[in-house]
């Protein structure tokens, strides 16, 4: 009992400790904007670690960790392990990270689909639970906010003294280490990182491959192959929708591969002169929407676009409705194709490439992710009592043990070594009653998210068809690292202003998209549309996201 | 010769006393303690059977009780799930996007699409709003197709996707829907074969007639969780069923394939309750109609667990019984064997050989001094029972009110002692020499006291004496002769006095009650004496007072109304140190005065609880329940003050908590009344909408809300809208514009909310203004 107390009085001290130096970085950071030099910066950030050397003098340090403890930990119940879990303790991952690490974890799970709401609401809460997982650049006002509401802790310290393992990831990875830090240079959280190119891409077109080699078609890379495609489906084959996707999933409709065929993604996006541009105002935009007014009147298009979602889209494309889509190389392409399978035995789906207007250039968007996405990434909470055990375990997963655990599971059980390669056992790949990624969420976390680096070797043995594997191929195949904009943080007024504008104008993009495809709003009213977005302070929003560009960069 | 006869004649008289005993007398009492034996045997075992009938009567019952509870329960509970869910497709009814869309014929153009799109988004968020639907759907009859939460869709693909199943064609099942429905509630298997309900009701259409159908869908795992949710004891199994046979429960496989049907007659009429047979097992069955839809609640109790619950009770009994006879046994051959007691008994002939040699002579005269022993021991016992009973006449005679059909009262008017007139009841105290009276060693010294004085006065008047709690209580009889007489008595007790201080070093008090007349006299005089008996402490150096002396002197205590009314106050504010120090004050000074009489004093503590009481707001308890018993026992002034440190501190913590809780419940609706500002222009607010924000039940949110602000919240919302609209139409805007600036979706509820909260309409407030 007494030591036990001592314990969490050291907690305190260096949470103290920690606090204070985030107040001193911070001022600095704002003095920083206003054109004070950075000495006062080094030297107070050399205080505060000064201090803390002397509260966390560990340096033979093993997992497990030897008093154990326990902590709380929010993060979504990922639906690939809701189905088959109600709980990640439940899980062969969460028994086992908690075997490895000594750390008793108490898992809290908002309910599916309410993640948002719920996460609010759990903001409104004094006590927090140590460590929230969540998709902190989209926290109102941004990390800096999070940390400023005293809600998140600041790491600076904390990664110096207790997570060596992430600390050496960053230094090796310099770029990851600017994309993971607010613009002052406070490190808040224990990021998702794609350990790969491979891993970046992941949605792509996909259409018929069956029925092109039966009408003697290529796989098509233009805009007017893909007309030409989508029209003979629709003859030839009966199509009665020959084109469909999940317009209703944001992800999907954010990286359209017609919009970004004429240069213009909905969203904002880096232009050739490296600053932001918002798509959804240009001239290729409306190019797009012609396109697809035109091809939804030739009944090229599923008339129910609008309101369709997952089910109707696999249901459309494994019955012969639809021939052609758009959606994710493992949930679409590999799913469909096995269902296609059961029903007609040649079914095959082929990836097609981000098309382009001009034939045989390569294309200049596509999807891509940053190396660090803005989704599972953890953070310490102002309420952790004992922030030493909470860095432990999270800087855990950087390491080598963890690694393997995240991305493979337990080894002998969900995956084994051949020739120093880990390879997945047939209890994922091959299991009689689950799907794969059922399969894997009771192992691993490689297959959706969280606070590690994501493993090559996992998306190698994850996409079992050839397919699939020339997918990734041929979607990344494009210069869409030049467009991507960077995980930036505007300050927090910045995006309270941001939030607000982009709310208004995307719900009336949003709505002038669907009258302009349905045809009822004609293009004659294009540039009254434009000029209402204009008229939205459209500008300040682009000034807002080019000075955070600019912030990034000079990180 | 005289040897020979007489050693027959003994000889005789001494064999048949012991045949009487070895023989008949021997066997009547093993025979006697046997019957002893089973007769406690069997009471115990009697009792037991007993009990456990009564417990499987009150097992039985209790069972009844819960059934009911539960159905209770069940019925409200899902009755109210089914109203809201009925609630959404009302809303979804009256939408007029959704009436536009019914209205279309032909099928739905592309343009149309983007209606759907806006209904699509509507139905999503009813769905997400619900939590508990598995489907919100509108099927179009013109085109055949299914706008759900999931999307608009061929009504083929919607059955494909959720409905599709050997047995149940597509077209089976777009017929079902092409039926016209009003709100009845319908069983539907869906494609994972798990149940659902189904409430369907047609749209009203704008300007066409209705052809699209609205449905909600609730499946057999929400409404089981429904179930799940009220249901706290395992054993028990609930289900809804209906009378077509459609039965959803979370019963066990077995029960389920018995393809239990209730028959349609016993379920009409509200409650029914049968007993039946189910996979081999007996079930206790009730059942309730649902107000919302066809079916009928059920709760199924299994017997065997009321029939366990009492072979529990069964079983403990046996063991109980066993145990209590094992004890009886060890216990009674410890402290009470009859067999053994006999057995010694007979010992003492049979094997003691000096008894044996005893001869007959020393036998009789044994036996008679025996006889002449016990006289006179009888003879005593009467005449100490006599004594006592007379003591106890006298004490009944004096210490309560005179009864004239009594016994006693006969008794005594008959004894020569009564004779007299009048009777005066003295009470004599022996004190210790200035200290105080102590009950050890007086008994005798008091016992001689009350025999001189009955010495003393014998020859004067009639005497008749008897201890009475601390003292000696007399009833002096005879003529009162006022002056004379008092003088006569008083030099008595002067004697009797004198020879107290020098023979025994007591004091001696006596407390004279004053003569009343005949024998009902006697009480009054009695309770004279005892009041009297009351100033002991203030006539130390007294030996006889009479109840003349002290009639006139009582004294009340003090405590003044101002003294009262701040305590009250203190109380009121919570205070509780004020107050207990106030409290001590007044108790300190009152208890410490000699010349105020006990009784008086607890008159003080029964007012000073009266003043707590007062402090208390109404409506509030007081834990009071024990304070009358202790004031009557009396108590000293410490203890009295810690009585009222314990109440107040008590009470005075209640009464800040509770206005602890009602700052908390004010805060809250400070929040809610910043919300209500803050949203008042959205149409959607209400009651409902704003208890969602703060994730409470919109029915406790207008009661906490009335109770702190004295208006409902709905009352309170219209108030600020209307507010807001006096002021824009101050500024000179029109009606049709206010509208979304205050929150209505068209000008005609605003219209009717304006003249219901200031009884104008809007455009006679603009002249007004004008």
């Amino acid at each position: 009992m007494i030591k036990r107390n001592n314990k969490i009085k050291k907690g305190a001290l260096l949470m103290a400790a920690v606090v204070a130096a985030a107040g001193i970085a911070t001022g600095c950071g704002n003095k920083d904007n206003g054109g004070a030099a950075p000495e006062s910066q080094t030297t107070a950030q050399a205080d505060a670690s000064g201090k803390t050397e002397t509260a966390a003098p560990d340096t033979a340090f093993s997992y497990p960790v030897a008093e154990g403890g326990t902590l709380s930990y929010w993060v979504e119940l990922n639906a690939n392990a809701a189905a088959n879990y109600t709980s990640l303790n439940d899980t062969e991952f969460g028994k086992k990270l908690q075997e490895n690490t000594g750390i008793t974890i108490e898992f809290q799970h908002p309910a599916v689909g309410q993640v948002a709401e719920q996460f609010n609401l759990l903001l409104s809460n004094r006590t927090l639970p140590d460590i929230i997982e969540y998709s902190w650049l989209t926290y109102a006002g941004g990390p800096q906010k999070a940390i400023e509401d005293g809600v998140v802790l600041p790491l600076n310290d904390v990664i110096d003294s207790y997570c060596p393992n992430l600390k050496a990831y960053l230094e090796a990875n310099p770029d990851v280490d600017k994309m993971i830090k607010t613009d002052d240079g406070t490190y808040y959280c224990f990021p998702f990182i794609r350990g790969g190119e491979k891993l970046k891409t992941s949605t792509g077109l996909m259409l018929r491959g069956d029925w092109l080699e039966e009408l003697g078609m290529e796989v098509p890379t233009t805009m007017d192959e893909w007309h030409d495609v989508l029209t003979a489906f629709k003859e030839e084959k009966g199509a009665a929708a020959p084109f469909t996707y999940w317009y209703g999933s944001q992800g999907l409709t954010d990286n359209n591969p017609f919009a970004y065929a004429y240069g213009a993604p909905r969203n904002f996006y880096i232009g050739d002169d490296g600053s932001v541009h918002y798509g959804a105002v240009e001239d290729g935009y409306r190019e797009y929407l012609q396109t697809m007014n035109r091809w939804m009147s030739e009944g090229l298009i599923d008339v129910d676009l609008a309101t369709l979602t997952n089910d109707q889209v696999s249901a459309k494309i494994t019955n012969g409705t639809a021939g052609a889509s758009f959606g994710w190389c493992g949930s679409s392409l590999g799913t469909w194709t096995g269902a296609g399978r059961t029903t007609e035995e040649d079914f095959t789906l082929v990836p097609a490439p981000y098309p382009s207007v001009e034939k045989g250039t390569k294309p200049e968007f596509g999807q891509k992710d940053n190396d660090f996405v803005n989704m599972g990434c953890a953070v310490i909470t102002t309420s952790c009592e004992n922030v030493e055990l909470a860095a432990r375990l999270l800087d855990y997963a950087y390491g080598e043990e963890g690694h393997m655990l995240f991305n493979f599971g337990i080894e002998g059980v969900s995956y084994t070594m051949e020739s120093g390669e880990p390879i997945y056992t047939d209890l994922i790949l091959k299991n009689p009653d689950l799907s794969i990624t059922h399969a894997m969420s009771g192992y691993i976390r490689a297959n959706y998210n969280g606070p590690f680096v994501q493993d090559e070797a996992y998306a190698d043995q994850y996409y079992t068809l050839d397919e699939q594997k020339e997918a990734l191929a041929v979607w990344s195949d494009t210069n869409a690292d030049k467009h991507i904009i960077p995980p930036v943080t505007p300050t927090v007024d910045e995006s309270k202003e941001q939030a607000q504008i982009m709310n208004e104008i995307n719900t009336y993009r949003d709505e002038m998209t669907l009258k302009f495809i349905l045809g009822n709003k004609s293009f004659d009213e294009w540039d009254d549309y434009v000029e209402t977005i204009k008229g939205m302070s459209l500008d300040r929003v682009l000034e807002i996201q080019n000075a955070a560009l600019e912030r990034y960069q000079e990180r | 010769m005289w040897r020979c006869d007489s050693g027959f004649v003994f000889k005789g008289v001494l064999e048949t006393e012991y045949r009487a005993m070895w023989g008949f007398k021997n066997r009547t009492v093993f025979f006697k303690w046997f019957l002893s034996y089973l007769l406690v045997l069997g009471l115990a075992v009697l009792f037991s059977i007993g009990i456990y009938f009564h417990f499987h009567n009150i097992i039985n019952r209790q069972s009844e009780e819960i059934t009911t509870t539960l159905l209770d329960k069940m019925q409200a509970d899902v009755d109210a799930r089914f109203r809201s869910a009925r609630l959404n497709l009302v809303n979804l009814m009256l939408d007029s996007d959704v009436q536009k869309a019914a209205g279309i014929k032909g099928g739905f153009s592309l343009g149309d699409r983007e209606l759907l799109y806006g209904i699509y988004n509507d139905t999503r968020k009813k769905y997400i709003a619900s939590g508990d639907l598995n489907h919100i759907f509108i099927y179009f009859r013109e085109g055949e197709t299914v706008l759900c939460e999931q999307g608009h869709m061929d009504g083929s693909l919607f059955y494909e996707l959720y409905y599709e199943r050997p047995g149940a064609s597509a077209e089976d099942f777009l017929e079902t829907l092409e039926r016209g429905w009003s709100g009845e509630d319908i069983a539907v298997r869906n494609k994972n074969g798990e149940q659902e309900i189904w409430i369907l009701q047609d749209s009203i259409a704008r300007g066409a007639d209705p052809s699209a159908v609205l449905g909600v869908s609730i499946s057999e795992k929400t409404l089981n969780g429904w179930m799940r949710g009220i249901l706290w004891n395992e054993s028990l199994e609930l289900m809804m069923i209906r009378p077509d046979g459609t039965c959803i429960g979370n019963l066990a496989d077995e029960l389920r394939q018995t393809a239990y049907r209730i028959p349609e007659t016993d379920l009409h009429g509200g409650k029914i309750t049968a007993e039946l047979e189910l996979a081999g097992e007996g079930y206790r069955l009730d059942a309730v109609a649902s107000s919302e839809t066809d079916f009928y609640y059920v709760v199924l109790m299994p017997l065997k667990t009321i029939e366990r619950d009492a072979i529990s009770v069964l079983l403990y009994m046996a063991v109980g019984l066993f145990v209590c006879i094992t004890l009886a046994y060890i216990f009674t051959g410890i402290h009470y064997n009859p067999l053994r007691n006999i057995m010694n008994m007979f010992g003492d002939y049979g094997k003691d050989g000096k008894r044996e040699k005893r001869n007959e002579l020393q036998w009789l005269l044994d036996r008679s001094t025996d006889v002449l022993e016990m006289n006179r021991e009888i003879r005593s016992l009467y005449y100490n029972n006599a004594q006592t009973l007379r003591s106890q006449y006298l004490y009944r005679m004096i210490a309560f009110p005179y009864d004239c059909k009594s016994g006693y009262v006969e008794a005594f008017a008959q004894d020569a002692v009564f004779r007299g007139r009048d009777n005066l009841v003295i009470l004599f105290y022996l004190e210790e020499e200035g200290e105080a009276w102590r009950q050890t060693d007086t008994a005798l010294h008091q016992f001689l006291m009350t025999n001189v004085l009955r010495e003393l006065v014998h020859g004067a008047f009639g005497v008749e004496m008897v201890e009475l709690y601390d003292a000696v209580a007399c009833v002096i009889n005879g003529e009162d002769k006022g002056e004379e007489t008092r003088e006569e008595l008083d030099s008595f007790f002067d004697k009797v006095q004198l020879f107290a201080e020098e023979r025994i070093c007591k004091r001696l008090f006596a407390a004279c009650g004053g003569f009343r007349q005949g024998l009902e006299g006697i009480y009054d005089s009695y309770c004279a004496a005892r009041e009297v008996s009351e100033y002991r402490e203030q006539f130390q150096n007294y030996s006889v007072v009479w109840y003349e002396d002290i009639r006139n002197r009582q004294v009340y205590y003090e405590y003044r109304i101002e003294e009262e009314q701040k305590i009250i106050n203190a109380m009121r504010a919570g205070e509780d140190q004020n107050v207990c120090r106030w409290i001590d004050e007044v108790i300190t000074a009152n208890f410490a005065r000699k010349d105020i009489l006990p009784g008086i004093k607890k008159c003080l503590l029964f007012e000073l609880v009266g003043t707590v009481m007062k402090g208390v707001e109404q409506g509030e308890d007081v834990e009071l329940s024990s304070f009358e018993r202790r004031i009557n026992e009396g108590m000293s002034a410490e203890e009295a003050m810690e009585f009222f440190h314990g109440l107040i501190r008590e009470t005075c913590s209640r009464i800040r908590r509770k206005r602890q809780a009602a700052k908390e419940d004010s805060q809250y609706i400070r929040e809610v009344m910043q919300y209500v500002q803050e949203n008042y222009q959205d149409p959607d607010l209400n009651v409902s909408i704003t208890a969602l924000h703060f994730e409470i039940t919109p029915s406790y949110l207008s009661s906490l809300f009335k109770e702190q602000t004295g208006v409902s919240l709905l009352e309170y919302i219209n108030r600020i809208r209307v507010e807001r609209i006096k002021e824009l139409l101050k500024e000179g805007m029109s009606v049709v514009d206010i509208c979304p600036k205050a929150g209505f979706r068209n000008s005609g509820a605003l219209i009717r909310v304006f003249k219901k909260e200031t009884g104008i309409t809007p455009g006679q407030m603009k002249k007004i203004n004008k």
